[in-house]
């Protein structure tokens, strides 16, 4: 090896196609802030802690209601002003806001409509578990949006405007909280969860859905035996729409087991409703991801009549808009 | 001294190069693309006062980049020692060999190499990078080399 062989290794490794970052400014906008704020020390905390709300929009977008802003504050640069989501959709931010790190803080964004869907993002300082903020949309919540969760990592959740609107007004607001109470034992009081509060940077994205559909990555398949019972039926499909299924299964136990499975950029936002012989569930399920590791288990349990046939018929539908990012899905029944 | 209202234009303009050089010194294009960042960040807060943007966060990257060596946060496994010479070429031939045998080298030796035969950069400039005396960037070169398995026909470029 020569002097001659090493450079052109570096220069032929240097040279090598590097992986395009269109977030850099912002990531650096993002350290640039985070060690603003390590030095500020605890004056700069103190001035954090005066910073209720604040809100921040990318040039050209509508204006903010002035009522809201009660301190001025950095934008959220953790929420990147573009972005590619791994189905190849190009996401592109409309707004900006943030709450502090207590309770009982409230924000609202307008935010322009164009008809493309929109998507509300979200990171968090916190570790799962911490309250999320409430979503509503001109003042009604968005029964619709599934909540956020907190994470290091965005987080997604579609958020459905009402027909027609050219504009809407998104509220952010931790006093109202998606989590409830817990009951200690059966039949006890249900004690309200003691919430840990923490700041979010929330933005409003919306984004341009592909030209063509995106094909799901396949399932794996329902492993034969779980939880102690065994695979009896099962049914899958592939959409973006609204799909009905049926299953018919015999337990000779009584015991009934429901799981569901999804690929797809959009499968967090699958929900699954089921009816056993005519009659509702009454509860919601959501769609396991499993690309490695042990199967994610989260199976409904239902009791029904012991050896008797029962019809379990149900419907797969998505929260929000999902043209052209179909989701994949399967569900299963268990017995035993 | 620079002005602010340009770090943007430098980072648009700069940054490629410099990941590039981040690269060489860290293997992997997403810890390069952290070390990047990190180096533009500090240079931030001292941009006003900088005389030589690119020399300025060349020198961070690089300070930067054996400090986080030093507390082994990014995991890395650098042994001071080769494997022997094997007896034919490896999968992916000398020049992957040699490759692999750059990412080896100790954070300092790795970033005199860099410097000098990717920036080609004079041993000067590249103790005024390291913050060292010129005599240790030769002795970390000749080191980092004799690891390398490079010829001797190197040598005299040592004193450049």
């Amino acid at each position: 090896m020569s002097a001659h062989d090493l450079r052109d290794v570096l220069r032929e490794r240097a040279e090598a196609p590097a992986p395009p970052n269109p977030h850099r400014h912002d990531q650096i906008r993002s350290r640039i802030r985070r060690t603003r704020l390590r030095r500020g020390g605890v004056a700069g905390a103190a001035v954090a802690a005066a910073v209720v709300a604040g809100v921040s929009l990318i040039p050209g977008a509508a204006e903010p209601p002035a009522r809201e802003i009660t301190a001025a504050a950095e934008p959220a640069t953790e929420l990147p002003e573009r972005f590619t989501a791994d189905d190849g959709t190009e996401y592109r931010r409309l707004v900006t806001a943030e709450l502090a790190a207590k309770g009982g803080q409230k924000t609202s964004v307008t935010v322009p409509v164009s008809g493309k869907p929109l998507d509300v993002a979200g990171v968090c300082a916190g570790t799962f578990g911490s309250r999320p903020p409430s979503i509503s949309v001109n003042g009604k919540p968005s029964a619709r949006a599934t909540s956020l969760r907190c994470g290091k990592d965005m987080q997604l959740s579609p958020l459905v405007v009402p027909e027609g609107a050219t504009e809407v007004t998104v509220t952010f607001d931790t006093k109202v909280s998606a989590y409830s109470c817990v009951s200690e034992r059966k039949g006890g009081p249900c004690e309200p969860i003691k919430p840990r509060w923490v700041a979010w940077d929330l933005a409003v994205y919306e984004w341009t859905p592909p030209a063509e559909p995106v094909e799901p990555d396949a399932l794996k398949a329902f492993p034969a035996r779980l939880g102690g019972m065994e695979l009896a039926a099962k049914a899958a499909g592939l959409g973006d729409e609204d799909r009905s299924f049926e299953l018919v299964v015999e337990s000779p136990g009584g015991k009934l087991g429901l799981e569901q499975l999804c690929t797809g950029e959009l499968a967090p936002r699958m929900r699954f409703t089921y009816r056993i012989d005519g009659k509702d569930t009454g509860s919601t399920a959501s769609c396991g991801i499993w690309k490695n590791g042990p199967f994610p288990l989260a199976m409904s349990e239902h009791a029904v009549p012991k050896g008797e046939r029962v019809t379990i018929t149900g419907k797969a539908a998505l929260w929000g808009a999902a043209t052209n990012r179909p989701v994949r899905w399967s569900v299963a029944a268990y017995v035993k | 001294m620079a002005d602010r209202a340009i770090f943007h234009d430098f980072v648009a303009t700069r940054s490629d190069r410099l990941l590039r050089t981040a690269y060489l010194l860290t293997h992997d294009w997403g810890v390069a693309e952290d070390l990047l960042q990190e180096s533009l960040a500090k240079a931030w807060f001292a941009w006003p006062g900088i005389d030589e943007p690119e020399a300025y966060v060349r020198r961070v990257l690089v300070t930067t980049y054996t400090s986080w060596w030093r507390r082994k946060w990014r995991r890395e496994l650098p042994s001071d020692d080769l494997p022997h010479a094997v007896a034919h070429d490896p999968p992916g031939g000398e020049r992957e060999e040699l490759w692999q045998a750059v990412g080896r080298l100790p954070a300092r030796q790795r970033a005199v190499v860099v410097l000098r035969f990717y920036e080609d950069l004079p041993v000067a400039e590249v103790a005024g990078l390291l913050g060292c005396q010129e005599g240790t960037v030769k002795s970390q070169c000749a080191k980092a080399l004799a690891k390398l398995r490079v010829d001797e026909s190197i040598v005299k470029e040592l004193h450049r």
